[in-house]
């Protein structure tokens, strides 16, 4: 009688530690859903702020001043360059691509984000549409394609 | 099982449940309103379309021609077509409501000081299709382009209003609006001549400039 009570003891603390261990898995999971979840909204502002500040400001700079949303592919690489070493500087990755739309690339800069290496922090993009000065009088329709990640 | 093990097992449901409740708790806690988000991506999106439309040339975009109504007659040696391509989107938009302002009187238009409502179902075609192509597949929008009045007299106004949507019922919820104001590209005397023909105006009665207001709204899909 007394060998049967204990095996119902260890049965019974079998089930507690084994329910247990289901619910903090369950428990870091929803954890780990929910952090997903906020980074990715982090890194959605970022892509957001470097985008504007791409398009108001470095990509935009021309012989007669900073023009907002008119991009200028062919003096934007300098500026580019030192501008993604300062995000680099704060461990961000950077990678800029402006496509006329018809898709083809008319600036790009930055490597390309490596998807196996990015798994616990995935890239984000966020794309807007610009202008691309081509010559002085034709300007096309673009877009502005920014991906980060830390 | 003796009481302790009972125990143990009420101890564990009770401890399961309160475990379930902080994992719902954690799945249905969001860290951003996704609203929130959505609104400033659209905002931004708004801005953007705006500055490129005050600088993307229609030329780079297939062209843009037409031939103005108020020719009524068939020149034969000139087609009396208008090549716009050097203008940007937004210019468009302005020299269409330069080309159809109207005169309204007491509540009432009066006539178009310069009918020309081809250019205008032209220029609308025209900018849909950009539209379409930049925003169309992320939100529904509606672009109204609009003359801040002109005031001629306590009841007569100058005045033009134009719009493009992409969808028909107002049931969804707007996203954002933006606004860019621009400047009518017309000399003060050509507009005065202009009113003159329907309306008698003194110089004196009349805004040294007249604004455009260019609003584009987002709307969630």
């Amino acid at each position: 009688m007394e060998q049967l009570q204990v095996g119902e003891d260890l049965f019974a603390t079998i089930i507690v530690v084994g329910l247990t261990a289901i619910l903090i898995i369950a428990l870091a999971h929803s954890y780990h859903t929910y952090a997903g979840r906020k980074s990715m909204y982090e890194s959605f502002d970022l892509a957001l702020d470097i985008a504007n500040q791409l398009r108001n400001n470095v990509l935009a700079k021309h012989e007669n001043g900073a023009c907002p949303g008119l991009i200028n592919p062919v003096t934007s690489e300098r500026e580019l360059q030192s501008y993604s070493q300062l995000l680099a500087r704060q461990g961000i990755g950077l990678r800029v691509e402006v496509r006329t739309l018809d898709g083809k690339l008319a600036l790009a800069h930055g490597p390309k984000p490596n998807m196996i290496g990015q798994y616990f922090s995935p890239p984000c993009s966020v794309s807007l549409p610009v202008a691309i000065a081509q010559t002085q009088a034709s300007k096309s329709l673009g877009e502005l394609i920014v991906t980060v990640w830390r | 099982m003796d009481k302790r093990g009972q125990a143990y097992v009420i101890d564990m449901l009770l401890f399961a449940l309160m475990v379930a409740l902080a994992c719902s708790l954690l799945i249905k806690a969001s860290p951003t309103e996704p609203n929130a988000v959505d609104d400033r991506y659209a905002a931004n999106l708004a801005q953007s379309t705006l500055l490129a439309f005050q600088h993307a040339t229609a030329g780079e975009l297939g062209g843009f021609k037409y031939t103005p109504d108020i020719l009524a007659v068939q020149i034969p040696w000139s087609s009396g077509e208008r090549d716009l391509q050097h203008k940007t989107l937004a210019q468009l938009l302005v020299e269409d409501m330069f080309c159809n302002l109207r005169v309204e009187v007491g509540g009432k238009d009066i006539a178009p000081l310069k009918p020309n409502q081809e250019f205008d179902r032209q220029v609308r075609k025209f900018l849909k299709t950009v539209l379409d192509e930049i925003v169309g597949g992320r939100f529904d929008y509606r672009l109204v382009a609009r003359t801040m009045p002109i005031d001629l007299s306590p009841a007569a106004q100058v005045h033009f209003e134009t719009s493009m949507e992409s969808f028909n019922d107002n049931g969804r919820r707007q996203v954002c609006s933006e606004t860019i104001r621009m400047c009518l590209p017309i000399p003060r005397w050509e507009l005065l001549l202009g009113i003159q023909d329907i309306y008698p105006v003194s110089n004196s009665r009349l805004e040294p400039e007249a604004l455009v207001e260019i609003t584009l709204s987002l709307w969630s899909k």
